[in-house]
């Protein structure tokens, strides 16, 4: 059966990046835009936060996904168990990518921009 | 110009990590301080790793193995520019019980510093204890306890 992934973001700026450009990606060029998901569907942000050991201030505000494995061919890192980190016991699964998964999208002629309503 | 997304954000979700144009390079060089301060107490071999999850935060993590594991994290905080580092510590093992995968984990918080007061020195001095304390613990010493069962692969 097909892995299916999960992405937590808590960085507004990548929200707007994929609403307006249908595109699920780091912003940071530093790591070549390396983007990290999860196979574990969390309805608790909280409980994220504490599976992926993220900072306290670092609280997920969205969850896009699911995303099928085969549109993330290859791995820069992982599947790998998620260590211990700022106070959090970890434990979740993580994987990381540079590949852009790209979603699908309303274009609108007239806005000459996606349909940021869907 | 903001979108009125972006003023959504701050003004009435009150999400401080919005930031449009953070600036990575800057990030980094406080990254690179931490490095070059646990490079200078760590003689062994360990695993590097920034911006796990997209957090500016640099991981080293060491272990056999066989023995317990072990982490030191700094990260960087502020959302478009550096505004402080956090130095921390973790040593884990899993165990399997039965049909049960159990983490026994401990962690240690360092401390932090101000942007006012990140100097090569200082940085040292954190990290230093932070790499100390955990460095110090044996298996018995992990005294917090997680069934990971969950997460099976």
């Amino acid at each position: 059966m097909a892995i299916l992934y999960y992405r937590y973001i808590s960085d507004i700026s990548e929200r707007n990046q994929l609403v307006t450009e249908r595109k699920i990606l780091s912003a940071n060029a530093t790591t070549r835009y390396e983007t990290w998901y999860t196979p574990t569907r969390y309805d608790d942000p909280s409980i994220a936060q504490r599976e992926l050991a993220l900072p306290t201030a670092v609280m997920p505000i969205y969850r896009v996904g699911p995303v099928p494995e085969n549109l993330i061919p290859s791995l820069t890192v992982g599947p790998r168990r998620v260590s211990p980190a700022f106070g959090h016991p970890g434990g979740g699964i993580e994987i990381a990518t540079t590949d852009p998964v790209w979603l699908f999208g309303l274009w609108s002629f007239t806005n000459d921009a996606f349909d940021s309503s869907l | 110009m903001r979108s009125q997304l972006s003023q959504l954000a701050e003004t009435e979700l009150g999400i401080e990590s919005y930031n449009p144009e953070r600036d990575y390079v800057a990030f980094n060089e406080a990254l690179d301080i931490v490095r070059d301060a646990f490079l200078s107490l760590h003689a062994g071999v360990a695993d590097e790793e920034r911006w796990r999850w997209d957090i500016p935060v640099i991981t080293f993590t060491w272990g056999n193995g066989v023995d317990i594991k072990r982490n030191l994290n700094g990260f960087v905080l502020g959302a478009r520019h550096p505004s402080g580092i956090e130095v921390e510590s973790n040593a884990w093992t899993d165990i399997r019980e039965g049909k049960v995968l159990v983490r026994y984990w401990r962690h240690f918080p360092a401390g932090r510093l101000d942007a006012t007061a990140i100097t090569e020195e200082s940085v040292t001095a954190l990290v230093e204890k932070a790499y100390s304390e955990v460095n110090s613990w044996k298996k018995d010493d992990l005294e917090q306890r997680e069934m990971l069962t969950r997460h099976e692969q």
